[in-house]
């Protein structure tokens, strides 16, 4: 009898409870199952519980939706279950959590990234402008 | 001593034993990996001298990170305590009511619940719904604006089109007036009796007086201008 998507399995590995991404979905159509399983379970494993989903493929409404069971993610919590690396950036964009610090980094990244796309936009239009310059004149004795 | 044949699946060893009479053949398949090599397996030789230089990161960005690591660490952990203690209170009140409230009670608190949630939905829905439909309608409107416009414009160039037809056939013989021109027809008499002459003269018929019996109306001096014969 095959276990249901909303959980089933157990804590066989070690490492303690984490909650995770679980990818779901087909070809070009990701999906994401929020589970919590063993910090170590290789990546098929059937997850404990589902907590929640996440589609990354934003609506008709320029929305990227995320669901959250909030009761239970915070009884997990109490029980010492961590949050992978994805996982706590997306609740922290979400608002669950705190703001994590590799969000700040890639947010300032991309702007200095704009910054100095900008800049060599700029270079290149300049020198655009300013033509290209004459050869020198040889002048044999 | 065993020979290797290179595919594009990888590496085929082509082993033989003769324990048997019969020769028993099988091949060992290295594939290509896809994944770190395990730690056993000696390094490439192209791999061997490689220096690999990491750039590290900006001093000032550094010293931001390690900053926002450490309140986060700190928010964190304090969540982590804050959830452990609201988690077990929260188990002690569940175990006391558990054994309070009945399962019908249960069930009919979380059905009212259920459907004040599923009233709060409906009310989004039916507004988002009108809002669609309100749109579709607009594009519908545009759209048959569109046509109609179309169909102005296309009724215009008919409408020039036959008016071209119209004047075009209006020097063509009509079947009320086919009687009469075709009295006209044979009545027109054309004189082929006539000669022209070198010198560009038109000498006329024996018993004919004018050729002017059609609408054609021959001039009594020639246009031609007379030949002038060599000398």
């Amino acid at each position: 009898m095959p276990l249901p998507s909303i959980g089933g399995g157990t804590f066989a590995r070690a490492g303690g409870p984490c909650i995770k991404l679980f990818l779901h979905g087909h070809a070009n159509r990701p999906f994401f199952h929020i589970v919590i399983t063993s910090k170590f379970a290789p990546l098929g494993t059937h997850p404990v519980e589902q907590l929640g989903t996440y589609d990354p493929m934003p609506n008709t409404e320029n929305q990227k939706l995320l669901s959250l069971n909030i009761e239970r993610t915070r009884y997990w919590m109490g029980q010492g279950a961590t949050f992978s690396n994805t996982a706590a950036q997306l609740l922290g964009k979400a608002g669950f959590l705190p703001i994590h610090p590799e969000t700040y980094m890639k947010a300032w990244r991309n702007r200095y990234k704009v910054a100095d796309d900008e800049e060599a936009k700029k270079a290149a239009e300049a020198t655009a402008e300013s033509g290209p310059s004459q050869p020198p004149s040889s002048s044999s004795p | 001593m065993f020979p290797i044949v290179e595919s594009s699946l990888g590496r085929l060893i082509i082993l033989s034993s003769k324990k048997r009479i019969r020769l028993q053949c099988y091949i060992g398949y290295q594939s290509i990996r896809n994944y770190k090599k395990p730690i056993w397996v000696p390094i490439a030789p192209s791999k061997m001298y490689k220096n690999i230089v990491e750039t590290p990161l900006p001093k000032m960005e550094l010293q931001e990170v390690t900053a926002l690591q450490e309140t986060y660490k700190l928010y964190s952990s304090s969540l982590w305590k804050f959830q452990d203690g609201i988690s077990r209170e929260h188990e002690a009140q569940m175990q006391k009511e558990a054994i309070q409230v009945s399962e019908e009670v249960e069930l009919e608190r979380i059905f009212k619940m259920n459907d004040a949630e599923n009233e709060k939905v409906k009310k989004i829905r039916e507004e988002s719904v009108i809002k669609e439909w309100e749109e579709v309608e607009a594009q519908i409107l545009a759209m048959r604006k569109g046509l109609e416009e179309e169909e102005l414009i296309r009724l215009e160039e008919t409408e020039k089109v036959i008016q071209s037809e119209l004047k075009r056939l209006e020097k063509v013989i009509k079947i009320e007036d086919l009687d009469e021109v075709i009295d006209k027809a044979m009545a027109a008499e054309w004189d082929y009796n006539f000669a022209i002459d070198k010198s560009g003269k038109i000498v006329q018929g024996r018993y004919n007086n004018s050729i002017g019996l059609a609408d054609l109306s021959i001039p009594k001096k020639p246009n031609i201008t007379p030949i002038q014969v060599a000398k």
